[in-house]
């Protein structure tokens, strides 16, 4: 059994490219749990169903979790958990003396979930959140970049967000899509099953899955 | 806000008053730029304000048909006046007077925008998601961007998928998550 926890991001990615279905799928096809924090919900639902642009998007994940295919997972523990992941991830880099507040409620509760739930992996479209649990320094590089020679880092709290993330693995909306597309979730498109399946992917990167150009490349040579 | 962040501050929009004076379009994008570079390292959603206000002005002095319009000379004169009020305000730490000017500022460009604007997003829409945009290439996530920009998350999402961002935000390897991936959805 797979445990998926999903931010804001990748599940807005996968509504608003038709790609719901596929959460459906693999939630079958793997008896899989995939869970939210409930400031998620308030994301993906209860604020853009308000907005008659977004409001099919929310509906459809408002129907995802009616349907129970993703569910909300909620303790007083993950408030605790969320506020110690956010002050640890905002206290990392610093500019002017100052720190950097990178991440929002949405992607610390997140994590927290994951480590709560002892999750398999963590389904993330945004990059802020991949790079400081993947690859905290390559984000130290592209922050120095912008900020000239201002930025520092806290190498203990750097240390201590590591340990509390530890083992936390990334995924994106991209990466389930193929997942479901090796086990056949694009087989009714019969001849146009990989193409269908491109499409996707080309898709999910257009509605914010942050994927480069030599990625989009990789996924286009995937046979199925 | 400390006395050289506040000087710093009033000095900002004593610039964005003169570019906009100017018909300095670049140099009013390139405020816009700042100020969401701002609002981002202080946290401070008020100074959002100030990005939508030099994209929404550098905008409109792109639209010859605005400028052109009736409307255009009595909506630059007040904006320059009212921009120098926010300053003063600031200035002499009448935070409340400050913040009024620039709620009033921004209405006045929803208003221009609404009435002579042939777009259904307006420009102070667009705005938001420039700054959200700026935002997140100076390190915010994008719940962050959202948050302090006021743009909608998918909104931003899809605008920044169409910049060259997401070259930069390469972590592990495709090849290595794709195996990993499969090796969690196969056990």
């Amino acid at each position: 059994m797979v445990s998926l926890v999903f931010d804001s991001s990748s599940l807005i990615a996968v509504s608003e490219t038709c790609n719901i279905e596929v959460l459906y799928f693999l939630k079958e096809r793997t008896r899989g749990n995939f869970l939210i924090a409930p400031i998620v919900k308030d994301e993906i639902i209860l604020h853009p169903i308000k907005v008659k642009k977004f409001e099919l998007s929310a509906v459809r994940l408002k129907k995802l979790l009616l349907d129970g295919v993703v569910s909300v997972i909620s303790s007083h523990l993950l408030v605790k958990e969320t506020r110690e992941i956010m002050d640890l991830a905002n206290g990392i880099f610093h500019v002017d003396g100052k720190p950097l507040k990178l991440v929002h409620d949405g992607e610390a509760a997140s994590i927290a979930v994951f480590s709560f739930a002892k999750a398999d992996a963590l389904v993330v479209d945004e990059k802020t959140t991949r790079l400081l649990l993947e690859a905290p320094f390559k984000m130290r590089e592209t922050l120095q970049s912008e900020y000239e020679g201002k930025l520092e880092i806290n190498e203990d709290g750097l240390k201590k967000f590591r340990e509390k993330t530890k083992g936390i693995f990334v995924l994106r909306s991209s990466e389930l899509v193929a997942m479901a597309a090796k086990k056949g979730f694009f087989k009714n498109y019969r001849t146009s099953e990989e193409e269908a399946f491109r499409a996707s992917i080309y898709a999910l990167r257009q509605a914010g899955c942050s994927l480069t150009s030599e990625e989009l490349k990789e996924y286009e040579g995937i046979r199925l | 806000m400390e006395e050289n962040e506040k000087e710093f501050l009033v000095h900002k929009i004593r610039d964005l008053k003169d570019h906009f004076a100017k018909g300095d379009i670049a140099s009013l994008k390139s405020s816009g730029g700042d100020f969401a570079e701002l609002a981002f390292l202080r946290q401070e959603k008020e100074l959002v304000d100030f990005s939508i206000v030099a994209y929404s002005l550098a905008k409109f002095l792109e639209k010859p048909y605005i400028l052109e319009s009736s409307e255009w000379k009595d909506f630059s004169l007040k904006t320059a006046h009212d921009l120098e009020q926010c300053a003063i305000h600031l200035e002499h730490d009448q935070l409340k007077e400050y913040t009024e000017q620039l709620s009033a500022i921004i209405s006045e460009i929803n208003k221009i925008s609404f009435y002579l604007g042939r777009f259904t997003t307006s420009v102070v829409e667009k705005a938001r998601i420039k700054a959200g945009a700026q935002m997140y290439a100076h390190g915010a996530s994008l719940g962050k961007a959202a948050y302090l920009s006021g743009a909608e998350k998918d909104e931003l999402a899809k605008y920044i998928s169409e910049t060259r961002l997401p070259e930069k935000y390469l972590s592990l390897s495709l090849a290595e998550r794709l195996k990993k991936a499969e090796e969690l959805f196969e056990s």
